[in-house]
């Protein structure tokens, strides 16, 4: 589809939005005038979101711009499996979008975001359907060779050789963590989310996610200096 | 170590915090203090700070993102869901009307296009005027540089969470700079736009962010310049723009402490406008030469000895009138 037959059909769409019953994405704030004036780039998150549900579709293009990377690697750390990143990360956005109008402001945007990636994360694991594998050129991601192995992240962290290996085997450890455990830093540490975050996302008390932060990196901790006994450990407990 | 142990013991609370807050945060700074004076005691936890440590050295571990196909898949999804939910059926009317909105809306572009081109004297509304739909391309800057950029200069930069400069190279003289420049240059024959978010929740009067757009390919090795060229320059938080013979020709802005502050170029072959955070700084001829190819950057420039704070440039998108 052309681009210019993509404005006309936005346009178009935004019209029909406005005068459709029941649209999706559809309006769920009566008022938004506070957001008139607002150049889009310099809007918060929450806002963008609330154009998005009045059918402003740049609005969702920048939102995807803004997380599509803490998106994809939030699922790459998780999951592990490259090919199920790209078709999940796809999932997430589209549903996001289809889903928009439960989005209730003022929701942190990122919570509300990485709910539905947690969701759809989980409910991929219990079906344990594989995307079929695929030569790493192939798949629509940036990054995978670059930041995919841990030595090569290690050495790019730095010249010192025996911390390199330690960070490596760190790294090495932290894939084979319970994925309780493992959730719990990749989202707060990769993801620099707080615990109160953490708290609405999981569903669990951010007691619990401390205890399972402490106990985590106490494994990972192991792997420092180790000769891989800990590593054993580690992957033991998956 | 249980929950109710974090509940009630306020030190295991800060430890728990300092893990996930990580190295450089006043919780971490406490949680070392604290574990340090506790002596041999303390070699568990200290094992724990390491770990952390070294989880912070490999944050970009699996870090990754889309690719543009990833992107397009996506945004024909997005397509395809709008028109399912607002369209139940193939509605021939419809597409009629779409279609002959797009002639419409083809022909008022194409006049547009003739009569600013009859016309150099309105140059500056018809640029003010123009709108651009369409994304040509876009680089945002999280975790590495994207393809399309090549660098520049003997400073080097860094991307994390933004474009950003580090510290200047022992061998800089009175400054260093550096930056990238794209590899791809804007069309002179037509109008387009460029748009660059950066944030600028940091800032010193140490270290200049420049956004630039020149028709001169070679760049000093030293400071990254070029010979002639259009610049978009933040000092601290002053902002100015200057123009490729050396004048300052905007008033003076403050640049806000905020992220998302977007700068806009918006070009054709012989004028430009540039503007920040929403207020045009400058309105006029670019001064570059329209037979040559014009390229856009970004530099830091930096005096030697100094923290690298500067504004963190997040993303660059190119804006067209028309076809990708």
């Amino acid at each position: 589809m052309s681009s210019g037959w993509r404005v006309v059909m936005q346009r178009n769409m935004e019209k029909q939005v406005r005068s459709k019953p029941n649209p999706k994405p559809k309006p769920v704030e009566p008022e938004i005038s506070d957001l008139k004036g607002v150049p889009i780039g310099r809007a918060s998150d929450e806002d963008l979101m609330r154009r998005t549900q009045q059918g402003d579709r740049n609005a969702y293009s920048l939102l995807y711009e803004r997380y599509s990377g803490s998106v994809l690697s939030y699922l790459y750390r998780m999951l592990g499996n490259v090919e199920d990143v790209e078709s999940i990360g796809q999932e997430v956005f589209l549903r996001a979008f289809r889903f928009a109008p439960t989005y209730r402001y003022p929701q942190k945007l990122s919570t509300w975001l990485f709910t539905i990636t947690r969701n759809l994360a989980i409910n991929h694991s219990r079906r344990r359907k594989r995307s079929p594998v695929r030569n790493i050129t192939e798949l629509n991601l940036e990054g995978v060779d670059m930041n995919g192995d841990p030595l090569d992240v290690a050495t790019r962290a730095t010249d010192d050789v025996e911390k390199r290996e330690e960070i490596a085997r760190v790294l090495k450890a932290l894939v084979d963590l319970p994925m309780d455990q493992k959730e719990v830093i990749v989202l707060g540490i990769f993801q620099d989310l707080s615990y109160a975050e953490m708290e609405d996302i999981t569903g669990t008390k951010a007691v619990t996610l401390r205890s399972r932060m402490f106990h985590g990196l106490k494994k990972l901790a192991r792997m420092i200096g180790g000769d891989g006994e800990g590593e054993a450990e580690a992957g033991g407990r998956k | 170590m249980t929950e109710s142990d974090i509940e009630s013991d306020a030190f295991l609370k800060l430890l728990t915090e300092a893990m996930r807050a990580g190295p450089g945060s006043p919780e971490w700074r406490q949680a070392v203090e604290r574990v340090r004076a506790s002596g041999a005691s303390g070699e568990e936890y200290q094992l724990l700070l390491t770990a952390r440590e070294h989880l912070e050295s490999g944050k970009e571990y699996r870090s990754i993102g889309a690719g543009p196909d990833f992107t397009r898949k996506v945004m024909e999804g997005l397509d395809a869901d709008a028109n399912a939910s607002s369209r139940p059926g193939f509605d021939t009317t419809r597409v009629v009307a779409g279609l002959g909105g797009m002639l419409v809306v083809g022909v008022i572009v194409l006049v547009a296009m003739l009569w600013w081109k009859s016309s150099d004297a309105t140059n500056r509304q018809d640029l003010a005027a123009l709108y651009f739909p369409t994304t040509t391309s876009l680089s945002t800057f999280d975790s590495f540089t994207p393809d399309g950029w090549r660098k520049i200069g003997m400073l080097p930069v860094i991307v994390k969470r933004g474009l950003r400069p580090q510290s200047a190279p022992a061998s800089a003289g009175e400054v260093a700079g550096g930056g990238i420049v794209s590899a791809v240059a804007l069309p002179t024959s037509v109008a387009s736009a460029v748009e660059v978010t950066l944030d600028a929740s940091a800032v010193s009067e140490d270290v200049a962010a420049q956004i630039f757009l020149t028709d001169q390919p070679q760049f000093s090795e030293d400071r990254a310049t070029s010979d002639h060229e259009l610049v978009w320059l933040a000092k601290g938080t002053d902002v100015r723009v200057i123009t490729p013979d050396g004048k300052v020709v905007s008033p003076a802005q403050t640049l806000p402490a905020s992220a998302g502050i977007v700068v806009r170029f918006v070009v054709n072959k012989t004028h430009i406008i540039v503007s920040s955070n929403n207020t045009t700084l400058y309105t006029g001829p670019h001064q570059l030469d329209p037979a040559r190819p014009h390229l856009v950057g970004i530099r830091f420039l930096i005096k030697p000895g100094v923290e690298p704070v500067s504004p963190a440039i997040t993303s660059v998108r190119f804006l067209g009138l028309g076809e990708k």
